[in-house]
């Protein structure tokens, strides 16, 4: 696990690099959810809409939008594929995206369509650590994380 | 950037230009007003759960759901908004969402204040002045560009506001008027007067070039603009689009009359009857707490004291415990079947 003050990074997930979304691969499937960095900057989460279920989507094309402060923006697809499964209990209640990103706070599960290809452009494995360190000094100079 | 003081435009325009700007990619600001009332949802907020669509239909208001953020809102000629739309990667434009409220309200509040309002930013996205909301702003990231819309708010109609939102009932209709009025304020209400609508326009344009460098002024909407914005519009006032964060559970009923203070409802089933509760979250304690029910409550007088007494608690379960703890055991009160801590528990 990479950590840094209160951020953590699990190792067996791939991170989106730009957005901070995790990919879990499942079998032929992956799950997807926002990590530590990606939640702490959004504070907290109050809604958010997907796009339903069905549809293949290209890697970074929105599959739907979050809120948090008034402000909506959108969700990029971290692996290109296709929703088969969307988290119905954060759209009643948000919250887990904040309190558990890991678990209970999952988005949705796609059906990827070129899933070497994409992993091969998230962080992963060796080096996860560093690029923790190296994010959250980003973040925090662009004002995106609370320093 | 291109610059458009349209004033009075069909109350569709009001929304469907600046997600066309968006959506087309071009840099703008936007300062228009409706020419007649409407009302508009907030992107994630559900049309069923917060209006009155009966209300709506028979008076004829029309309601749009927009794909920025914030509320439920009623919006009419008594209103000039203003629109930034902005790459993302414009220069100068902070990634933070609290900067980018804080830097393109900076020269808002500095209009407010040019044509006699004490205005101030309040973080995340409000302005106020003498402690009262003046100003309603949301944002959103749509097709790699920043917008963020809000409103001067020249005079506004409490009435309507409160008759439009779908409430349990009349008394919670009462508590969201009351603290409507207490905590949103407007020109008319500031300073006796109504600003010509050309004056904040021009004002606020100086002041946002002097931020954002000089800007383009139109004169007319253009034919690509105007046929963005038609589509946009075709495509967001359908019942579908309206309608599709609908599918949603019932919650507990809670009406933001600006940030920090909240207009709550609760009705819970407890062994000794049920407990209506409806109060206001002040900055996060407790005003205005009415209580009522089928439940019994001896000595009966001891309910108006149990609300007085109630006033200013922090909404927090062992604040709330030990403040009825704390009355039952001076005043001798008894509820059967209800305990302290389950009615607490009402509140939060």
């Amino acid at each position: 696990m990479a950590t840094l003050d209160a951020f953590n990074l699990p190792d067996e997930l791939y991170y989106q690099k730009e957005d901070h979304l995790w990919v879990r691969v499942e079998g032929d499937m992956v799950r997807i959810g926002l990590d530590d960095i990606a939640q702490a900057s959004a504070q907290t989460i109050t809604a958010l809409r997907i796009k339903p279920p069905g549809r293949p989507l290209a890697v970074l094309r929105p599959f739907g939008t979050m809120e948090a402060g008034k402000y909506v923006g959108p969700l990029r697809l971290p692996v290109g594929g296709t929703v088969v499964e969307v988290n119905d209990e954060i759209m009643d209640n948000p919250g887990p995206l904040n309190s558990d990103p890991y678990g209970k706070g999952w988005i949705v599960l796609v059906e990827p369509d070129n899933l070497a290809a994409d992993l091969s452009n998230l962080a992963h494995g060796d080096g996860l650590q560093s690029w923790l360190e190296s994010s959250v000094a980003d973040w925090r100079a662009r004002g995106l994380l609370k320093k | 950037m291109e610059y458009y003081f349209l004033d009075r435009v069909p109350w569709g325009d009001s929304q469907s230009l600046y997600h066309a700007s968006a959506y087309l990619g071009r840099e703008m600001l936007i300062i228009c007003r409706p020419a007649t009332p409407y009302f508009c949802l907030g992107c994630h907020q559900d049309a069923r759960q917060e209006i009155d669509l009966d209300y709506t239909r028979q008076h004829g208001i029309p309601l749009l759901r927009r794909e920025v953020g914030g509320g439920a809102v009623y919006l009419d000629g008594e209103q000039l908004f203003y629109q930034f739309i902005l790459r993302k990667d414009h220069p100068g434009l902070p990634a933070s969402k609290s900067d980018l409220y804080s830097m393109l309200l900076k020269p808002v509040v500095e209009t407010y204040r040019q044509f006699g309002v004490a205005a101030e930013f309040r973080t995340v996205n409000d302005i106020i002045a003498n402690g009262r909301k003046v100003s309603g702003n949301g944002a959103a990231e749509i097709n790699n560009m920043i917008i963020l819309v809000g409103n001067f708010i020249l005079d506004f109609n409490y009435e309507m506001m409160t008759r439009v939102l779908r409430v349990p009932d009349e008394k919670f209709r009462d508590k969201v008027y009351k603290s409507l009025s207490e905590n949103l304020s407007t020109f008319q209400r500031e300073t006796g007067s109504v600003p010509a609508t050309e004056e904040l326009a021009g004002d606020l344009r100086r002041r946002v070039e002097a931020l954002l460098g000089p800007l383009e002024e139109k004169n007319s909407i253009d034919t690509a603009l105007r046929r963005k914005a038609d589509e946009r519009f075709a495509e967001m006032y359908t019942d579908a689009w309206l309608y599709e964060n609908d599918a949603r559970k019932e919650r507990h009923p809670q009406v933001k009359i600006r940030e920090g203070v909240f207009v709550l409802q609760k009705v819970v089933k407890l062994p000794g009857g049920l407990v209506r509760l409806t109060a206001t979250n002040q900055e996060g304690r407790l005003a205005d707490v009415h209580l009522s029910g089928d439940f019994f409550i001896y000595p009966q007088s001891a309910l108006s004291s149990l609300e007085q007494a109630l006033e200013g608690t922090p909404l927090e379960a062992a604040a709330l415990t030990a403040a009825i703890q704390a009355f039952y055991a001076r005043e001798g009160i008894e509820t059967p079947g209800i305990t302290p801590e389950a009615l607490a528990g009402v509140f939060l």
